[in-house]
């Protein structure tokens, strides 16, 4: 799987249980078994779905093995050399996962644990969940600072790594951290002195540049306290994104016709959300090849669950009824139903998005997918493609002009522009608004009560009739 | 027959328009080895994940598809051809069929070959992919280094899999021919397409 400063980890499959684990192989002439095994004795201890599992660890005559949880994802370092630098919203989303790790591993042990060499290449993305990877120089307070040769990264490593003398703590890990959001948010790591960009967010800019601080004393004192700054960034949020963020939602995407623009509109969205720090997955629920050919033309990779990753994009294709894969740990789910617009309201989603073509030969379709969407009660938007600014789009009685939107023009549509994102920021706010929640319940029971009267109603025709 | 194979389904198609058929032969160094057990795993990874459109014939005379067939419709004696997870069976096929399927549009054909002793050797190698399957258990593996050498010295080329056998036996035999050596993952139901099988048939193809 790769080679580092210590030694190479392998991929291995468990016989027995049929499960993958990760081997890490050090060379006994490169640190004794002892050194080694302080390793794993300091992550037998940990619990935390941010830090690896620790099965088992193993010596020969020339190399000590430590058998961990296999983790399948990209590194942070390789996220942003691939996709280029996070949004704001993804570093804070990020950093909050970080420091919670780095909480819990200073308040795991009797003494703090110190990681020592926290780094982009150390934190591997697994389905947005962040996981701390090599502990190869962790110690605990005291450990790590006894004398001898110390060690870190270039770039990440704090100003008393480089120094013997220096006593390390907490705040030092809290150093690398800072380095780490500075990197994701502008892809380089930060110089000193630190002086943000114009156009970085004030507010982020005045954490990292608080974890950065060369006096240990001015940084965060914890980690704690270094998280729920980041939480307080994020508080500035709309109901939208709190309902995103807090329990499992499903939105549906539907065509007013084949070609509508759905998948497009979807790709989008699944992206935008990501920038916002909402994790989903993008469901492809017809039979319309995109997973197929995306994996034929761009070699993107499948996943144990059978999820292709593509630049900043997660998309289940569809596959036959032959396949048979697990549940992916998502709680957003956007299905794209393509024209199976009858499918995707039968399936109950939390809202729906339905992509219409505005050209005139298509507004009659148009029309009548946008009635079949009210009569269902389901929150809903309707985005309309190819909709000249002059031109008037015809609606059906009772719907509100607010749900109805015009997709800008985007021909790329895995890279969102800021017009975008205050399109999608008003799709979302539109279908996702706490109200509207409420509304749909209001309007099921409204619907479940007149069906019953008209039941009741029919019945007491029959009744007459046979009298 | 013919009736059947216009009808046809949905023919979307993200790989261009079908002119002829991939052509993948399967063949096994003796019996038991699992070909067909092979054929149909391969066809269901065609099928349901890369979504192609799939035929596989059985060009050998064990009578599997009828049996397959008859277990599929319930009845004691199945259609041919018959349908299964949207990939097409062919029994008891030949040239006749063949030349059908490649002109039905689908991207891929399948044609279980049964074992190397049945005198179907020339039509395998004239496959565009063919594919040996051997098995490694002690009173097996005689056949499959019979066959491996045999077409070291004519030159052929072809990918070599196996599905019993220990994994130090794969090795040694690795080593010993000098080409690689396959293991097909296990699986209980050759129609269930599982995270592993995606992954080994990403490597394969």
């Amino acid at each position: 799987m790769g080679t580092g400063r210590e030694g190479t980890v392998f991929l291995a499959v468990h016989l027995g249980l049929e499960e993958y684990r990760a081997v890490k192989r050090v060379s006994k002439s490169f640190l004794n078994y002892e050194q080694f095994r302080r390793e794993a004795l300091i992550l037998k201890e940990l619990r935390h779905p941010g830090i690896p599992i620790v099965y088992d660890v193993e010596e020969d005559e020339s190399y000590s093995y430590l058998i961990e949880e296999y983790l399948e994802g990209d590194s942070l370092y390789d996220l942003v050399k691939k996709q280029g630098h996070l949004s704001r919203e993804l570093t804070i989303f990020y950093g909050i996962q970080l420091a919670s790790i780095i909480n819990y591993l200073h308040l795991a042990g009797t003494t703090p644990i110190l990681h020592l060499d926290l780094q982009p290449k150390n934190l591997l993305l697994c389905h947005d969940t962040i996981k701390l990877i090599d502990f190869g120089l962790a110690a605990s307070l005291k450990e790590a600072n006894k004398p001898g040769e110390r060690y870190g990264t270039v770039g990440c490593a704090a100003p008393e790594q480089y120094e013997a003398e220096t006593v390390l703590d907490e705040r030092t890990d809290i150093y690398a951290i800072g380095t780490i959001l500075c990197y994701l948010h502008t892809g380089k790591f930060p110089q000193m002195p630190f002086i943000p960009a114009a156009s970085m967010d004030p507010g982020l800019a005045a954490v990292i540049g608080q974890c950065i601080c060369k006096e240990k004393e001015n940084r965060y004192s914890t980690a704690q306290e270094l998280m729920e700054q980041l939480r307080q960034l994020k508080e500035t949020e709309t109901d939208a994104k709190k309902r995103l963020q807090s329990s499992s939602l499903t939105i549906a995407l539907s065509g007013s016709k084949s070609g509508a623009g759905t998948t497009h509109i979807g790709i989008g969205l699944s992206v935008y959300l990501k920038n916002q720090g909402i994790p989903n997955l993008l469901e492809e629920k017809q039979d319309s090849f995109m997973g197929a050919g995306l994996f034929k033309f761009t070699k993107a990779k499948r996943d144990s669950y059978g999820l292709l990753h593509y630049r900043n994009l997660i998309i289940k294709p569809y596959y036959g009824a032959g396949v048979k894969l697990k549940d992916p740990p998502f709680h957003v789910h956007l299905m794209d139903w393509g024209e199976n617009l009858s499918q995707a309201l039968g399936m109950a989603p939390d809202a729906v998005i339905l992509v219409c073509d505005a050209s005139i030969w298509n507004q009659l379709h148009a029309f009548e997918a946008v009635e079949e969407v009210i009569r269902s009660g389901i929150p809903y938007a309707v985005i309309y493609n190819h909709w000249a600014i002059d031109k008037k789009i015809c609606i059906p009685k009772g719907a509100q002009a607010s749900v109805f939107f015009r997709a800008p023009f985007f021909s790329d549509p895995f890279t969102v522009s800021n017009e975008l994102e205050t399109f999608y920021q008003a799709v979302t706010n539109e279908i996702l608004a706490e109200t509207r929640g409420g509304r749909r319940w209001d309007l099921l029971f409204m619907r479940w009560g007149k069906n019953m009267i008209n039941k009741l109603r029919i019945k007491e025709r029959c009744l007459q009739g046979k009298g | 027959m013919k009736k059947f194979a216009k009808r046809g389904w949905k023919l979307g198609n993200p790989f261009g328009k079908v002119e002829t058929p991939e052509l993948i032969g399967i063949i096994g160094t003796g019996r038991g080895t699992g070909v067909t057990h092979f054929s149909v795993m391969t066809a269901g990874y065609l099928t349901g994940v890369m979504r192609m459109r799939c035929a596989v014939l059985e060009w050998n005379h064990h009578e599997s598809f009828s049996r397959m067939a008859a277990a599929c419709s319930c009845e004691k004696k199945g259609k041919n051809p018959f349908r299964v997870l949207e990939t097409d069976y062919f029994g008891k096929a030949g040239i006749d069929t063949l030349l059908l399927c490649k002109k039905s549009g689908y991207h891929t054909v399948i044609v279980d070959y049964g074992t190397a002793k049945e005198g179907n050797l020339d039509e395998f190698f004239r496959c565009s992919r063919q594919l040996v399957i051997g098995s490694l258990s002690e009173w097996q593996i005689g056949e499959f280094l019979e066959f491996e050498k045999r077409g070291m010295k004519t030159e052929k080329s072809w990918d070599s899999l196996v599905s019993f056998g220990s994994e130090e036996a794969r090795k040694s035999l690795e080593k010993r021919l000098k080409v690689p050596v396959r293991r097909i993952p296990f699986s209980i139901d050759p129609f269930s397409v599982t995270a592993e099988t995606i992954s080994f048939y990403e490597q394969l193809f």
